[in-house]
């Protein structure tokens, strides 16, 4: 008995310190030979979730590239950032998206949860830290340790095309067909209701990634700006509006933060509450082209560049009524 | 509780490590942790339906006491038939009732009549109808008195619970089993060795072969109308290696596990698609379930004695309740009934038993003859399959009718993908790895034996990392279970 389970242990602890060892080995390859690079002329990044992957179409805006992500949550934009910093000199700004529903508890659902981590873990596995590991590991140990060989499959992937830019595979604009419908609205009880059910609390892991990431810029002299992409009215439905304020107002007073979520918007340029399709990506984008050529990023300017924006809608919607 | 979750792998090495550390000196409490781990480990899944495999065996025990102590022949009998009846019972509700009255229904409404009824939502217990074979055999020995009927009511509850093979066989005779625990048992290395191999290659089966088979089965035969020929066939090949990686698989990690705690499960499966006649195919594909029908109803019904027209009934007999033992569908019986067609002219022209020896025992390849045997066979089964995958006898026909056609001769080129040709050199590789090992009880068995325990275990750590980039991140259920 005592030697079969000598032998099961040896098995099991040399099982797994190679697996180790080829997860490090493999890690420490990818991280050296992947390339993010942006384009020689861009010098602005948007990071963040759907948000602004929908919002902002970097073909209308100058020097800037979208490299937002669904489902995003910041532990993985801060790996995202790190890398982007590093491989591009160019970089001078990064607007980073921060919305209510990035405070809520429910964000660790985009962490922890088995579609997240299939998702997001085979790209990012080379730029993990051991706390980072260490922070899935807590969280969702069994789907983390069945997610390795995928992780290890594509960076494999990775090592093999060296020579290729896989910026892409980590965000870009996405154009959405879809128009919010009238109906869409109508069904304000049951958004209501999903509002109701979610928990109120704050996800500390998300807040602390998103000051990871503030931190980072400042130390790589990368202005950071948080923005507030534009939606529809509804989508602040008993959303924790008091609580988000109160963050902006307390733990990121020293961050600059442009809110555009007045920006008003057709119901046939939204696909969502949330999300902008893609004819009201065009207009926000050229919009958002034209407030960064002003070069005053502040809110004061914003505000009042929205205010021309929407009347002139306005004085557009009633000579088409 | 699956094989293939964590839950199991945290819940086998607690229990291994209480069952030879702790309870080590005890039999009776050796026998009582069995019992206790195999009620958690299917009451993990839904602890309500615990009261049935407790009543089963309650039921089971009391009329194999009787038996023991009953002389009269009248009354054995009907101490048998109520053991029979209770079993039988239990799994005609859950797994027939609705099945039945359906059938009626649709009957009575041929000849313009209402009988109403109305069909119930049951859910069926995972793997009745395995304990419930199971446990019948105890009573069907001992009222033939193969065996003495037991005293221990622990050892009785752990022959009709033990949880490797409680939900999917293989369906262990009591005359084989039960004895076993009555005995002490002593840790044995090379068993231990010998189980954690066949529990690897098992999941091998499970993980690698029958989960990825199963992507592109489902897809092929869930948009069946879709597809021709050549694509319906490839469908069908995938179903016949998911159906044989999933349940055969099933059959290595239980009797792997069961050689952990130092017992002794029958052999289920011996490398059937090798088979160059389909009386061979039988003999090696699901043995406890042929075995279990051989001894219990063909035997009596006569076998292979008496008139022609008695053989080829029983024959008939034997395939359709075996096909019908799998579910409450036509299309099982549609199985059945063409496994018996297949089998009849073997057993008119006196063949039935022609190939008994392993294929190519002393070589290794085949020879052209039974290379054509092995061919023929496979593609006999592998058309067999499609009755048994699908949903309907109309979606059987459907298939059968697109399989028949001018474009079985095509290029499958609607659903070739990369992934599916490294699904097919798995399988290859696979059939090559069973090739090699079809002389012993499981494929890999004695693998590099001979070698240093360094190559051995490289050639182990091989097969998980292979199962690691391969198998699929759900927690898939095995297909016996509904079983």
């Amino acid at each position: 008995m005592n030697l079969f389970l000598k032998r099961v242990f040896n098995f099991v602890l040399i099982f797994f310190s190679g697996l180790t060892g080829t997860l490090i080995l493999i890690n420490f390859l990818t991280r050296n030979s992947l390339i993010l690079k942006l384009e020689h002329d861009k010098n602005y990044v948007v990071l963040g979730h759907s948000h602004s992957e929908c919002a902002y179409d970097d073909g209308f805006i100058d020097k800037f590239k979208n490299v937002s992500q669904s489902g995003e949550a910041y532990l993985y934009t801060y790996l995202k950032a790190e890398k982007l910093i590093k491989q591009n000199e160019n970089l001078e700004f990064i607007f980073l998206e921060f919305t209510n529903n990035q405070i809520q508890s429910s964000m660790d659902i985009w962490i922890k949860d088995k579609e997240f981590i299939e998702a997001r873990y085979p790209d990012y596995s080379s730029f993990m830290s051991y706390t980072e590991y260490q922070i899935m590991a807590s969280l969702n140990l069994s789907k983390l340790l069945l997610e390795i060989p995928s992780g290890i499959e594509q960076n494999i992937l990775f090592i093999k095309n060296r020579k290729s830019n896989f910026l892409n595979n980590y965000g870009r604009h996405l154009k959405l067909d879809k128009l919010l419908v009238k109906q869409d609205l109508l069904k304000i009880d049951s958004l209501y209701a999903i509002e109701q059910s979610k928990s109120k609390e704050v996800s500390k892991l998300n807040i602390k990634y998103l000051k990871k990431i503030i931190e980072l810029c400042r130390n790589k002299g990368v202005q950071i700006v948080l923005i507030r992409t534009p939606f529809h009215p509804l989508y602040l439905l008993n959303k924790n509006q008091d609580l988000y304020n109160a963050f902006i107002k307390s733990d990121f007073k020293d961050v600059k933060y442009l809110d555009f979520s007045r920006f008003q918007l057709e119901l046939n340029e939204l696909a969502d509450t949330q999300h902008l399709n893609k004819w009201g990506a065009e207009r926000y984008s050229k919009w958002f082209n034209e407030f960064l050529k002003l070069g005053r990023l502040d809110q004061p300017t914003v505000d009042s560049l929205i205010l021309i924006e929407n009347t002139r809608l306005k004085a557009l919607d009633d000579f088409l009524n | 509780m699956l094989f293939n979750s964590f839950d199991f792998a945290i819940f086998l090495p607690i229990v291994f490590i209480l069952y030879w550390f702790v309870f080590k000196k005890s039999l009776k409490l050796q026998n009582a942790l069995i019992v206790i781990a195999s009620y958690v480990f299917y009451g993990w899944w839904d602890w309500r339906f615990l009261s049935l495999i407790l009543f089963s065996t309650l039921v089971d025990f009391l009329v194999g006491r009787s038996l023991g102590q009953e002389n009269r022949e009248t009354k054995r009998r009907v101490l048998l038939w109520i053991s029979i009846i209770v079993n039988l019972g239990f799994l005609g509700f859950f797994k027939y009732f609705n099945f039945f009255l359906e059938s009626f229904q649709d009957a009575f409404s041929l000849l313009g009549m209402d009988i109403g009824g109305r069909a119930l939502s049951i859910v069926l217990p995972v793997g009745i109808s395995f304990y419930t074979f199971q446990t019948l055999s105890y009573t069907i020995d001992v009222y033939k008195r193969k065996l003495e009927p037991t005293k221990d009511f622990i050892a009785f509850a752990a022959f009709v619970s033990f949880f490797p093979q409680l939900v999917a066989g293989p369906i262990e005779r009591a005359t084989h089993l039960l004895p076993q625990f009555y005995k002490h048992r002593q840790f044995n290395y090379a068993l231990a060795v010998n189980g954690c191999r066949q529990i690897l290659w098992g999941f091998f089966k499970k993980l690698v072969i029958a989960d990825n088979c199963a992507e592109f089965a489902n897809q092929i035969f869930n948009n069946s109308e879709a597809y021709g020929g050549s694509t319906l066939f490839l469908g069908a090949l995938f179903f016949t290696f998911q159906i044989y990686g999933d349940f055969s698989g099933y059959s290595d990690i239980a009797i792997g596990t069961s050689r952990l705690f130092g017992f002794d499960l029958m052999k289920n499966f011996a490398f059937p698609y090798f088979s160059r006649d389909i009386a061979e195919f039988w003999r090696r594909w699901h043995i406890s379930l042929s075995t279990w029908f051989r001894d219990y109803v063909y035997i009596p019904l006569g076998g292979s004695r008496g008139s022609r027209w008695k053989q080829i009934r029983n024959v008939f007999i034997i395939f359709i309740v075996s096909g019908f033992w799998h579910g409450a569908n036509l299309t099982f019986i549609l199985w059945g009934t063409l496994n018996a067609l297949y089998f009849l002219p073997l057993l008119l022209l006196n063949l039935n038993r022609s190939n008994l020896e392993v294929v190519a025992h002393q070589k290794i390849l085949p020879s052209l003859k039974e290379l054509a045997q092995i061919g023929i066979t496979f593609v006999l089964t592998v058309l067999a399959w499609v009755a048994f995958r699908a949903e309907t006898i109309s979606h059987a026909g459907q298939i059968y009718a697109g399989i028949f056609d001018y474009s079985l001769f095509s290029i499958p080129r609607e659903v070739l993908s990369s992934k599916m040709l490294v699904c097919i050199a798995l399988v290859l590789i696979f059939v090559l790895m069973e090739w090699i090992g079809r002389r012993r009880e499981f494929a890999i068995e004695y693998l590099f034996d001979s070698y240093p325990r360094w190559i051995r275990w490289s050639s182990y750590m091989m097969i998980i990392f292979l199962m690691g980039m391969f198998m699929q991140t759900e927690e898939t259920p095995f297909i016996y279970f509904q079983f």
